[in-house]
């Protein structure tokens, strides 16, 4: 393992929301428990145990699923649009 | 389904093969619809009317009243002043409503009849109004009709009668939508505390609740007083341009109410603008509610989108709701690909293509003045994998085997979708389970045993 690389086996929700504020992931691959929280934390989740139901991830054809549910979690359009337009602090 | 379908694209320049529209008496009437105590009458032979009305009330499943002047061969040839003026004496004295509105049909508008004439020589009782559009149909569409209608109704009754206009009121002319989405723009500036006008509202006449009460004219609609006081508010909203944008350029120049032309608000874009408009125009507060409304579509957003990210769809319908629908579809991250109205004007491939553009999308063929069929060989040659539209999609869908989401009008072969907004914050949370689910069903169908999931 190299420096600023962290591996926890059987991470709590401390050890996650810690972990998202220290490390700023871009993408958080975890169970269905944690996808929604990641979601809050203005994070895409994917689920790994069930490939959110999309897949199959094995074989050539399996990367080419992987890549695509990974490029659609980070790229969907509403990431941009969290806060609405009143919430905008700063001068008009 | 639709074998006889060339495979190999045919243009055709003259004609329409299924139109994405129909004419303009039919928005004449619905926008009449919404003057309270209104009975739309059609300046033509009695087929005109019965169709309209037909169309009106199977989209709506509601009762769509309205006249004729019962053209026969007489009028046909000697003009129809006659049969207006018996109209409309037999109207007030046998169903006396407060306001008759007269839209013309193409026979009376071939033969040339002056219906403002007509009006004056007419026998009207006191307090009693008559106003006029004229909708000649080889012209426009029923999107077109709408707005003479409703242009008509600022020409006739609009009036600035205060010296100072009302800084706290707003205007808002709605465009051609169902009522539950005007009750919806209604409920959100109502939400952000500022008075207001709709005309035409359509609200609590086509969604009448049964009561065991029958009422001629219902209680909705927005009043003559209030149409007439329009002219005395500080703002009008018109909202979409081929709809209401001549209407609010009218209310403008007669009255001196300055108009700001926005999109139907579907969509979370569209609905932003809305409410950013009316804060930044009224000084309004936007309620915590408005707030977490609109989190709740960002959030479902972000839950779903792998459900429809990336999919292919084909949108067709009125100018003014297909305008906002695109640009929803990229905000889902879809990739509109056919985009058409039956509508004519430019402006509306202007828009739409500026909209795809700018989300770095290049393949796409947007048309203004199109059909269906065109639309057809396009899917046939290059498939989409969704339809969003109105019911007469349901043929393409079947015989290309796409699943069609039902939005606009006329949707003839599903009920309940008059009084379920597809505007505003919750019109989005609709939109978005409506194609999500369409998408899924299909999933179920075609997947193998194995794949068949429970969770999904």
């Amino acid at each position: 393992m190299k420096s600023g690389q962290v591996m926890i086996d059987d991470c709590n929700h401390y050890e996650l929301e810690k972990m998202v504020h220290e490390i700023h992931p871009d993408l958080i691959f975890a169970g269905v428990r944690d996808k929604y929280i990641a979601h809050k934390l203005g994070i895409p989740g994917k689920q790994m145990h069930s490939y959110d139901y999309s897949g199959p991830y094995a074989g050539f054809n399996g990367a080419m699923n992987f890549a695509r549910d990974v490029a659609n979690a980070l790229t969907t359009p509403a990431w941009k649009l969290i806060t609405a337009p009143w919430e905008h602090q700063g001068p008009k | 389904m639709l074998e006889c379908m060339p495979k190999a694209r045919s243009e055709h320049t003259t004609g329409k093969i299924n139109p994405a529209k129909t004419c303009q008496p039919i928005g004449a009437m619905y926008a009449a619809l919404g003057i309270h105590g209104c009975l739309p009458h059609s300046h033509g032979s009695q087929g005109c009317c019965a169709y309209h009305r037909m169309h009106l009330t199977r989209h709506f499943r509601d009762q769509v009243l309205a006249s004729s002047s019962s053209f026969t061969e007489g009028a046909s040839v000697f003009g129809g002043a006659a049969n207006l003026k018996t109209s409309i004496k037999n109207i007030f004295d046998i169903y006396n409503p407060e306001i008759i509105a007269v839209h013309t049909t193409c026979l009376s508008e071939t033969i040339g009849d002056d219906i403002p004439t007509i009006i004056k020589q007419s026998e009207i009782p006191e307090g009693k109004i008559v106003i006029h559009a004229n909708t000649p149909s080889y012209q426009g569409s029923h999107i077109t009709g709408f707005s003479n209608m409703v242009k008509g109704m600022v020409t006739y009754l609009a009036e600035r009668d205060e010296e100072t206009l009302r800084q706290k009121r707003v205007n808002i002319i709605p465009g051609f939508i169902n009522p539950a989405d005007m009750r919806e723009i209604k409920r959100i500036t109502s939400d952000l505390g500022i008075d207001m006008i709709m005309f035409p509202d359509t609200t609590d006449v086509l969604d009448s609740p049964l009561t065991s009460k029958y009422e001629m004219y219902p209680e909705g609609g927005a009043t003559i007083a209030q149409i007439r006081a329009s002219g005395n508010s500080r703002l009008t909203l018109t909202l979409g341009h081929w709809s209401s944008d001549a209407a609010g350029a009218l209310l403008q120049e007669k009255c001196g109410v300055p108009c700001i032309p926005l999109k139907v608000p579907i969509g979370l874009k569209a609905t932003d603008d809305l409410i950013m408009t009316l804060k930044e125009k009224f000084d309004a507060v936007v309620p915590k509610s408005l707030t977490i409304e609109r989190g709740q579509v960002v959030d479902t957003l972000i839950d779903t989108h792998f459900h429809y990210q990336g999919k292919k769809v084909a949108i067709f319908g009125d100018p003014d709701l297909v305008i906002p629908l695109t640009e929803f579809v990229l905000t889902m991250g879809m990739i509109p690909t056919y985009i058409i109205t039956g509508t004519p004007g430019r402006q509306f491939e202007d828009e739409v293509s500026a909209m795809i553009e700018a989300a770095g999308i290049q393949d796409y063929i947007v048309k203004a003045e199109g059909d269906l069929f065109e639309l057809h060989q396009w899917i046939k040659e290059k498939p989409v994998e969704l339809l969003l539209g109105t019911s007469y999609g349901k043929y393409i869908a079947r015989a290309e085997d796409i699943p069609l989401v039902r939005v606009g009008f006329p949707i003839l072969d599903r009920a309940v979708h008059p009084l379920m907004p597809i505007t505003g914050y919750r019109g989005c949370l609709r939109l978005i389970e409506m194609i999500s689910n369409a998408f899924l069903e299909r999933r179920d169908r075609d997947c193998l045993d194995e794949d068949f999931e429970l969770v999904l």
